[in-house]
């Protein structure tokens, strides 16, 4: 991965832990909280883990270690409020705390063992591939649903139409995109999935604005 | 004759046309998208799961089970033309099947693993058919403390037998415990995790988890391999059939696979990579002149498909007897079976036999549909592999988003697919191996319920594992198999079987 230099990262990491700290403070001295306090949590346990990177010897391990203690400690941290009950009578918190805590404890073993061990380093992330197929997955919702901008409720436009932009959205994720190769997969994409998941198999799926089938929607004009 | 009695039963329910055409549908969809590169089962799966759900039970779980061998055998043949394994068990297969297919014999490759899974699959029939009573009523005696001990042993391994890291796949099962806890406690009606999202409160739904998290991971990351060489073989296949000495090479190792894998798939964590690897093995030792193997030797295609496929067959048999999925893909299974109002254990044989020996039936039929279409069809499936990424991914994509979408037409769950998208390939970045969460995720509940019942049995003591015969067994059995790995001999013969 794209690393700064080991000092700039220190102070990084130094900032996010300060942060973290000078929020909690003072929303325990003051009882006003400038940001949530699982942020403060989450920045703190960055902040650690980003200062670890430069002496760690297994980045890829300490990784993992770093989304598992961020899992546990969410847990922990939202099912505060469950019942723990006891071991005979459980309450809807004590598997929940128990499994939390095992995971934060397998992280922080996979963390201390790739101090010391080493492993190959992160591969830096491409992202172009992500932000387009993911915004394609995301417009793909909306489009189906229509949304509400501004007090303007935009009304959902139907697969056939949803699916042509879809494919071009997700064409982009290549370097090499070609505008009117897209716009023609896409309208060969869409015909074909139309008819294969609405008409052959029967899915519950609009394929015209606002929520109709075609055969209905050309009926009530 | 009870096995034959209920073998009628099941084929006289699972046997009518409409059946039929649903298995053929089925298999042909499964293979069209497990034969694209990079997509294993699991994928192909999930993303063609959404399409059964309209189906009542029975031709659903038909239509699943073509599907499921389709995508396997779809797998096989990605493997054995490109050389690029779709999952765990797979990689066997390239190792002779690829070096076959470059020496000209791709159709013998192919047709050999065709034919042999189905044998695997006829024998694996048998056994189910055969050990499914005797394992119910064994269940039966199963209580609380057993059926956790069960999980217990099942969960570790299934983590031993898979490859990749073992801590790391320990992690993963406890992650996908928590999110199997999402939603509402049946017990107290608390709601757990919910964060006011009405969605999360049946629970998290699991087609946004399994798509996001390999569905479209993968295509995320064969879309950052710029200019992926894909050596595809296009090599003429008129000569598709094997030639006779073909046959004569391969039956032996046919056998001894089926055996194997059937034995082997029973095992609860066991399945199907360990049986692929283990029938590997076996043929290199019983060979006369083990050198052939890595150079295209066909009983090294031969033994592991079979072992393979009797192992999808026979790890059934934990689903359908205990309730209880041996690895991701028998979870897979048993997520969209409960989506059909199935709650698989012995309980569905005795309330509804027709369900149960159909569903049993059901996979033979989609057995046989595998050797009948796909065999003059593997042109086509060539064909389809020749074809630029650019023009599959976004088909792809679009089968996942709209099998998201399809089960309640919800945007959020939208939104959840891309947030297990990127959880799963921050994950992969890390080299982890996210497969383990889904066996968690379903096991979660059943997992939680058990512990539950056992300790207010026991009011709150943890001896109550040890007091109860069956318990204690698995217990030591799971001791057993966590020692295994500690051992320093063990571990090193794991790596090397992993290696080849």
């Amino acid at each position: 991965m794209s690393r700064l230099t080991s000092r700039s990262e220190f102070i990084v990491a130094i900032v996010l832990v300060a942060l973290g700290a000078v929020n909690i403070f003072v929303a325990q001295a003051t009882g006003f909280e400038i940001f949530p306090r699982y942020l403060s949590w989450v920045l703190m346990i960055s902040g650690i883990y980003l200062g670890l990177l430069p002496v760690v010897r297994a980045p890829r391990d300490l990784g993992t270690s770093f989304v598992l203690v961020l899992i546990g400690a969410s847990g922990l941290y939202f099912g505060a409020e469950l019942t723990m009950g006891t071991a005979g009578r459980m309450g809807p918190g004590y598997f929940p705390r128990l499994l939390s805590w095992l995971i934060v404890a397998i992280g922080m073993f996979i963390g201390l063992v790739a101090l010391s061990t080493p492993g190959p380093s992160i591969e830096a992330p491409k992202f172009r591939p992500m932000v387009f197929v993911f915004a394609s997955i995301i417009i793909f919702g909306y489009m189906m649903n229509g949304f509400t901008i501004g007090g303007l409720a935009v009304p959902g436009v139907g697969l056939f139409v949803t699916a042509v932009v879809i494919v071009f959205v997700a064409a982009m994720a290549r370097r090499e995109f070609s505008p009117l190769e897209s716009v023609l997969l896409g309208i060969g994409l869409s015909i074909g999935t139309v008819l294969i998941f609405v008409y052959a198999l029967g899915q519950p799926l609009p394929d015209c604005p606002n929520g109709f089938r075609c055969t209905q929607w050309f009926g009530s004009f | 004759m009870d096995v034959l009695t209920n073998l009628m039963t099941g084929f006289g329910a699972a046997g009518t046309w409409a059946n039929i055409g649903f298995a053929l549908i089925g298999c042909l969809l499964g293979t069209l998208i497990g034969v694209l590169p990079g997509i294993g089962p699991i994928p192909t799966i999930a993303i063609l799961l959404p399409i059964t759900y309209g189906l009542d039970p029975l031709s659903s779980l038909v239509m699943l089970a073509g599907i499921y061998y389709g995508a396997q055998y779809g797998g096989s043949t990605t493997s054995i033309l490109v050389n690029m394994p779709g999952e765990a068990s797979s990689i066997v297969t390239c190792i002779d099947g690829h070096q076959m297919a470059k020496q000209g014999r791709a159709g013998a490759a192919l047709a050999v693993s065709a034919l042999g899974s189905f044998f695997a699959g006829c024998v694996g029939t048998i056994f189910i058919c055969a050990l499914a009573q005797p394992l119910a009523s064994i269940a039966q005696q199963f209580n609380s403390p057993d059926y956790f001990s069960l999980m217990v042993l099942g969960l570790i391994t299934a983590v031993v037998l898979a490859h990749g890291s073992v801590v790391k796949a320990i992690s993963m099962i406890m992650v996908g415990l928590l999110f199997g806890l999402i939603g509402t406690d049946v017990n107290s009606g608390a709601t757990r995790f919910t964060f006011g999202v009405s969605v999360l409160w049946d629970g998290l739904d699991f087609l946004p988890m399994v798509i996001g998290m390999f569905g479209v991971v993968e295509i995320i990351r064969n879309l950052e391999q710029t200019d992926v060489h894909r050596d595809a073989i296009t090599a003429k296949f008129r000569d598709l059939w094997p030639k006779w000495q073909d046959f004569k090479d391969s039956w032996a190792a046919v056998v001894r696979g089926t055996f194997l894998g059937s034995l082997l798939g029973i095992l609860p964590g066991g399945g199907v990579v360990l049986a692929s690897f283990a029938a590997y093995t076996v043929e290199k030792k019983v060979a006369k002149d083990p050198s052939r193997f890595g150079k295209g030797a066909i009983e090294g295609v031969a033994g592991p498909e079979s072992a393979n496929n009797s192992a999808a067959m026979t790890s059934f048999i934990p689903l359908l007897t205990l309730g209880l999925p041996s690895n991701a893909i028998m979870a897979l299974m048993m997520g969209a079976m409960m989506i059909q109002g199935i709650q698989p254990g012995s309980a569905v044989m005795t309330s509804r036999p027709d369900l149960f020996w159909g569903m049993v039936a059901s996979m033979w039929i989609g057995n046989l549909m595998l050797v009948i279409i796909n065999l003059p069809m593997i042109g086509i499936w060539v064909k389809l592999l020749t074809l630029p990424y650019r023009f599959l991914y976004p088909a792809i994509l679009l089968f996942c988003v709209i099998g998201v979408y399809a089960t309640n037409n919800n945007e959020v769950l939208m939104l959840f697919t891309a947030g297990f998208a990127l959880f799963g390939y921050i994950l992969v970045r890390f080299d982890c191996e996210p497969a383990p969460m889904i066996l968690g995720f379903i096991l979660g509940p059943l997992m939680e319920e058990n512990l539950r019942r056992s300790l207010v049995l026991s009011r709150g003591d943890p001896i109550i594992f040890l007091q109860r015969p069956i318990s204690a067994v698995l217990l030591a059995l799971s001791l057993g198999v966590v020692l295994l790995i500690v051992l320093p001999t063990f571990r090193k013969t794991r790596e090397e079987a992993f290696q080849e």
